[in-house]
Parts: structure tokens; C-alpha cells; sequence
């Protein structure tokens, strides 16, 4: 694309409008002519200020100071409380104008020392449709001109002739590489790169705190249940010890219950008795103790929250002694008699009569103190919660009596059984005596066996519950593993995709390099006038430059000024092509550096290296001279030349004269 | 209006030459598709302006392409 026209208005020493025509045909040069300070630098400010917002070109000193572009004496001139306007448009296209970019700053002239800005510019891209027609390109003018020409890249297209010397001379290595990955425009590589990077990290933080040890806990619960199994063969041979120590009890009972001494068998038959009724006491009690548990389950939350439940039964009661409860007025019964438009006392409640509304104002407030039914209902739960609570106390004591007196009569049974024993004992008959001394030892040894078999289960129980535990927590920790494998596999394809990326950038820089390297060499080799002093201009993957010398060496630190420029000029040439990007190339005093024979060199040759490029030359009279003149001529499709106006302290760009 | 093919024709050539580079690796499908989805991502909030946030849109695309563990088995 190339520019067509360059309007101004009121931009620095431009005051009021003017306008530069650029040529524009393929290889055209357009000549910008003017003494140090009279504002060649400005036109290249208004340029990246109407592109990009920012005049990239300012002195030193105007950086520090930040003067305001707007024209000052523009403001001088515009009455208190008027409007003050500063405009840059650029006309682009290829062989016809086909879109417009334009900024205005405009400001509220507020006294003679005071202009009131608007906090944004306008900026605009428009397309011209035809002639008439101008719409505007997109909701993002930014973009489209990053697109046209990144801000990164415009250092290439637009340029400093004098301070391309300085390229080359400190730091070169960090200026060459620089402009190769700008070049490059490798922008969507590295923001991808970063954001991996940042997810990356982030991912790497979820993962932190969910190390896990199911491992660990698996091997506890084998351990635990092998314990158990254990504790099942051991239970097992102690319930069969019991159950057949049981049988022989019985057996012997059997004897003693068939003995044919009368008392034995008496004192048997009284046994079997007291036996069955101590296992029906044990019954009776085992009920009394659950019931008492759950009589405890049920009631105790009720005792525990008596104080709450007592002050709403004291709040209620409050409310009732005011009057303010039980509601007055009844939602049902107000809307019964809505609905057969007749009040119980016969007046007529029809719609749209003051009776009707006076009755759904009521209906309203009935609506209000819904609540008041609720508490009125309550109030009969908290009663019956309050009574429940008064009789609490007393149904424990009464349980507790009840389980005290079952107890009793299973130790008067116990006892009396213990009595049979010895009474059995004291039968003078061996056999008799033998039967019940093996019977007791029996008896002991069954006693000893259940606390045994009661432990067992007790541990069978216990471990049980462990394993309950541990297998809890091993889910839980396997639910750790598993987040844990997804992430890790999260940040390896995170990891993957960073490195083909990265490899992918730096073969993408690799090729810049090369192809730059390729231009300049190209381009030096054919713009420098010591044709066979210099034969190679290399740049390596570190992004050294050198300049073969015929001998061999490096001759780069050896350059003369004006070598130096024409390197620089060669390297912006091909970073300007390996950009890609179809922009006029206009530089700022181009010819400043150099002197003699080899100005006009540079001037004979760059255009012809720079045939399907538009370039613009802002250029002092120091370097215009005739004979550069003569060189460029015919290439120059337009040339100018700016005047500085002492009387109106302005810039005026009128056609060149020689 | 349709966008300039002569200003985006630069951006697309980037974008082919990093998708032909995706393609001849010697890396699984998933990851390719990854990148591939990624870089169309990047492209489009750079046409944003940035007015989408990334943060999200990679761990969907990550959430999508990361290959899963088979805790059945």
C-alpha cells in the first residue's frame, strides 16, 4: 500500500490545513526538502501520531517537556470557549485511494493559558466505498492498521538517516536481533508460549498439597484385615469350645434331672426353673435398656433446649395477654364473604363498592399476619413440648426403678442357683456330688470361654470399624491420585506443546535470519562503491553481523561513516522485505552521514534497489544537492520544499525550486 | 465490509506455515489438535484485542485434549 496524500491541520509548526501529494507509481521517489528544524521531522511524528498516537519521532528535549502537538498559535487565535482542532489524515491504497486514516484532538479553548482536551482522540479508518462514500472499516481501527503496519515493525519503514549510523556502532548484536524477531512477527507464537507457560503454572499450583499415600493405607487395611481373620479362626474355636462345654453341662443336667435320688433331682428340676427364669429376666431387661436409650434419644434434645423453648412459650403468652394474638381478622372467612358478595350482617360487598374495598384492605392486613396463625399453632407444639419436658425427670426415675428391679431378680436367681450348687454338694451321694463338681468346673470354664468369645467380638468389631475408616480414607486418597495423574497429564501435554512451539519459533527465526542476512548481503554488496573491498556480510545465529573483508576479516568495526550507512541502509532494505509488509519506506535525512561520491552512490542506487517500493526522502539542502539531485531524478514523481514563515511562524510546503 | 485479503494475507501465511510445521511432527493427534486449536485461539483474540481471556479458553482446550487416566481398569 502505498500513501497518497498526507493532510495536516494545526500540527505543530502546520498551522491551519495543508496537504503533501505523494507519487505513486512503482519505484517513485517523492523529495521533501527543508532546512534543520523547519518541520521534515514532524511530517514523520504526524505519521505514527495519526497511526499509532504516539509522535515517535520527538527530540530528546520534546520528550522530556511533552509539549502539546496542537499549534499553538492555532489556540492563540481561537476565541475563549472555542473549539480547538488538530487533525492528521493519511490517504492509502494501491493504485487509487481506498482508505482514509485519520486522528482528531480537539479542546475547549478555556482562557488565553488553558485549553480543555477531550481525554480520547478520535480515530478513525474509513473506506472509501466510491467516491461519495466513506464507511468506516471496522470497530477496530487499531488492529487494522497493526495489520497495515505493526507499530513493532515501523522502525524499518519509517527512519532516522542519522541515526542509523548509530545501529552498528554500540550494542549491535542486541539491534540486530531485536529487529529480526520483530521482523518476524512471531507475536502468536509467543503469546501462545506465555499463556502455556501461565497455565502451566498454574496447573503446577492446583497439584501442590494433593501428594498421596493410598499405597500406605491399602497395606494397612491387608494388615488389619489378616488381624481379622485371625481373630474369626479364634472365635470360631472358642464358640466351639463353648457350644460343646455347654452340651456336657447339659448332659450332666440330664443325669442330675433323671437321678434316682429324689433330692437331686428336686434341686435339678428347681435349677432348670430359676434358669429359664433368669434368661426371661435377661430378656425383660435387655428390652428396658433399649427403651431407655431410645426414651433418652427421643427426649434429651427437648431437655437440653428447654430455656429456648420456654422463653417462646413466655413470648407467646406475652402476645396473647396484649391481645395481639389469636388474629383478628380471618383470611378465610374475609374471602368466604368476598366471594358471595355478601358480609354475615347482609350489607352488599359487590365489586367496585366502598364495602368490597374497605373489606379487601382487611384482606390485605389478614394477609400481613399469616405469621400470627403460625405462632397460635406453635403454640400448642411448645406446650406439648414443655409438658413433655416436666415429665421427663420422672419417667427416668421410673425406668430406672423398673431396670433396678429386673436386675435384682436376675442376682436372686443367680443366688439361688449358686444355693442349688451347694446343696448339690452336700447330697452324701458320690455320684450325685461328682456330677455337680464337673458340672461347676464346667460351668467355670463356660464363664471363662464367653468372656473370651465377648472380647473377640468385641476386637472383630473394633477392627471392623477400623477398616471402615481406612477404606474411607483410602477413597479419599485415591480421588487425590486420580486429580493428581489428570493434572500431571495436564501439564504434560502443556509441557509437549511448549517445546514443538518453541522449536517452531526459533526455525521460524532461524529462516528470518537467513533470508535477512541473504538481502543485506545483497543489498550492501551492490550499494557500497569499494566493490571489490568487501565480499560477505554474514550474521550468525548469535545475531553477530560481519562484514567480510577481501583479506578475510571482519571489517565491521573498521567501516567508515558512510559504509555504515549503506550497511544500515541494506539491513533496514531487508528487514523491510522479510517483513512482508507492503509499506512506503520513508526515511529523515537519509543522505546526512555522508559525504562526496558516495552520497551520490546511495542516491543512484537505493531507488533502483527499492524499485517496487514507494519512497519519501526528507532531506536538507546540505544533502540535496545538484548533483544528488541529478542521480534521483528520474525516479522523483513529486518534490517539495518547506518554508518556515517568519510573519506567521508557520510551515508552508510549497512545489520545489531549485 | 469483507477484511483486505492484501493486510491479512501476511497473518494467514504465518498461520499456514506454523500449521504445515504442526502437521510434520512426529506427535500424536491429540497434541497437534491442541496446538492447532490453541494457535486459531491466539489469532482470533489478538483480532479481539485482546477482549477475550485466555486462562479459560487453555484449560477448556487442555480439559478437552489431555489424554485421560482409565481409573476403571
Amino acid at each position: 500500500m502505498k500513501i497518497f496524500s498526507l493532510e495536516l491541520r494545526n500540527f505543530r509548526q502546520y498551522k491551519g490545513d495543508k496537504r503533501i501529494e505523494f507519487g505513486t507509481s512503482d519505484g517513485s521517489v517523492t523529495i521533501i526538502q527543508g532546512d534543520n528544524g523547519v518541520g521534515k521531522t514532524n511530517l514523520l511524528n504526524a505519521i505514527t501520531w495519526c497511526l499509532y498516537g504516539i509522535e515517535k519521532h520527538l527530540s530528546k528535549i520534546s520528550q522530556e517537556q511533552f509539549i502539546n502537538p496542537m499549534n499553538k498559535r492555532a489556540i492563540d487565535q481561537t476565541n475563549i470557549d472555542g473549539l480547538v482542532e488538530m487533525k492528521v489524515k493519511i490517504w492509502l491504497g494501491d493504485s487509487i485511494p481506498e482508505y482514509v486514516i485519520q486522528r482528531t484532538r480537539r479542546g475547549y479553548k478555556m482562557s488565553e493559558n488553558h485549553v480543555n482536551y477531550d481525554p480520547k482522540d478520535e480515530f478513525q479508518v474509513l473506506w472509501l466505498a466510491n467516491e461519495r462514500d466513506m464507511k468506516p472499516v471496522s470497530s477496530q481501527p487499531n488492529y487494522f492498521v497493526n495489520m497495515l503496519l505493526p507499530e513493532s515493525i515501523h522502525d524499518f519503514f519509517f527512519f532516522d538517516g542519522e541515526k542509523l549510523d548509530d545501529f552498528f556502532k554500540a550494542d549491535s548484536k542486541k539491534n540486530v536481533r531485536d529487529s529480526i524477531l520483530n521482523v518476524a512477527q512471531i507475536g502468536l507464537i509467543d503469546n501462545a508460549l506465555a499463556h502455556l507457560d501461565s497455565v502451566s503454572d498454574d496447573i503446577r499450583r492446583d497439584s501442590k498439597g494433593l501428594s498421596y499415600n493410598a499405597e500406605d493405607i491399602s497395606s494397612k487395611i491387608d494388615g488389619v484385615q489378616k488381624a481379622n481373620n485371625m481373630i474369626d479362626e479364634d472365635l470360631k474355636k472358642l464358640e466351639a469350645n463353648e457350644s460343646s462345654v455347654h452340651t456336657e453341662i447339659a448332659r450332666i443336667e440330664t443325669k442330675l434331672r433323671e437321678s434316682p435320688v429324689e433330692k437331686a433331682k428336686e434341686l435339678q428340676s428347681e435349677r432348670d426353673r430359676l434358669k429359664r427364669q433368669e434368661e426371661e429376666f435377661q430378656e425383660k431387661l435387655d428390652k428396658m435398656i433399649d427403651e431407655s436409650i431410645k426414651h433418652l434419644v427421643s427426649k434429651a434434645p427437648l431437655v437440653y433446649a428447654q430455656q429456648a423453648i420456654r422463653k417462646t412459650a413466655q413470648l407467646i403468652d406475652e402476645k396473647y395477654k396484649k391481645g395481639d394474638l389469636p388474629a383478628k381478622i380471618k383470611e378465610p372467612f374475609l374471602k368466604e364473604i368476598l366471594s358471595s358478595n355478601e358480609c354475615i350482617c347482609g350489607t352488599d360487598i359487590s365489586p367496585n363498592t366502598p364495602t368490597r374495598a374497605k373489606v379487601e384492605r382487611l384482606l390485605k392486613v389478614a394477609k400481613f399476619s399469616r405469621i400470627e396463625e403460625v405462632v397460635n399453632n406453635g403454640k400448642f407444639s411448645i406446650n406439648n413440648m414443655l409438658n413433655q419436658i416436666g415429665k421427663f425427670d420422672d419417667e427416668r426415675l421410673d425406668l430406672g426403678r423398673e431396670i433396678s428391679k429386673v436386675e435384682r431378680q436376675i442376682r436372686y436367681s443367680q443366688e439361688s442357683q449358686k444355693e442349688i450348687s451347694t446343696q448339690l454338694d452336700k447330697i452324701d451321694i458320690e455320684e450325685v456330688a461328682r456330677l455337680e463338681a464337673e458340672r461347676k468346673k464346667l460351668d467355670k470354664r463356660r464363664s471363662e470361654l464367653l468372656i473370651q468369645i465377648g472380647e473377640k467380638r468385641n476386637d472383630r468389631k473394633n477392627a471392623g470399624n477400623y477398616i471402615k475408616q481406612l477404606r474411607t480414607e483410602y477413597d479419599k486418597e485415591i480421588t487425590k491420585r486420580d486429580r493428581y495423574s489428570n493434572l500431571m497429564k495436564k501439564l504434560s501435554l502443556c509441557d509437549k506443546s511448549y517445546g514443538i512451539l518453541k522449536q517452531i519459533k526459533d526455525q521460524l527465526v532461524g529462516q528470518v535470519r537467513t533470508t535477512i542476512e541473504k538481502k543485506t548481503q545483497e543489498y550492501f554488496l551492490n550499494l557500497i562503491w569499494k566493490k571489490e573491498t568487501f565480499v560477505n556480510v554474514l550474521i550468525d545465529e548469535n545475531y553477530n553481523i560481519s562484514v567480510i573483508h577481501e583479506g578475510g576479516w571482519d571489517a565491521l568495526s573498521v567501516l567508515s561513516a558512510g559504509e555504515r550507512q549503506v550497511l544500515a541502509l541494506s539491513f533496514m532494505a531487508a528487514l523491510r522485505e522479510a517483513a512482508g509488509v507492503d509499506a512506503p519506506l520513508i526515511i529523515d535525512t537519509p543522505l546526512g552521514r555522508i559525504s562526496g561520491e558516495p552520497k551520490e552512490n546511495i542516491a543512484e542506487l537505493l531507488p533502483r534497489y527499492l524499485h517496487r517500493t514507494q519512497v519519501i526522502l526528507f532531506v536538507t539542502d546540505q544533502e540535496y544537492t545538484p548533483q544528488v539531485r541529478n542521480k534521483l531524478s528520474k525516479y522523483i514523481e513529486k518534490e517539495y520544499q518547506l518554508i518556515f514563515d517568519e510573519k506567521n511562524q508557520e510551515t508552508i510546503v510549497m512545489p520545489y525550486v531549485k | 465490509m469483507e477484511w483486505d485479503w492484501r493486510i491479512l494475507s501476511r497473518e494467514i501465511k504465518l498461520s499456514r506455515i506454523i500449521t504445515e510445521k504442526i502437521d510434520r511432527l512426529e506427535v500424536d493427534e491429540n497434541t497437534k489438535s491442541f496446538l492447532t486449536d490453541i494457535l486459531n485461539f491466539e489469532r482470533n483474540i489478538y483480532n479481539l484485542e485482546g477482549k477475550v481471556t485466555y486462562t479459560e479458553q487453555y484449560k477448556k482446550l487442555i480439559e478437552k485434549y489431555a489424554p485421560k487416566e482409565d481409573f476403571t481398569s
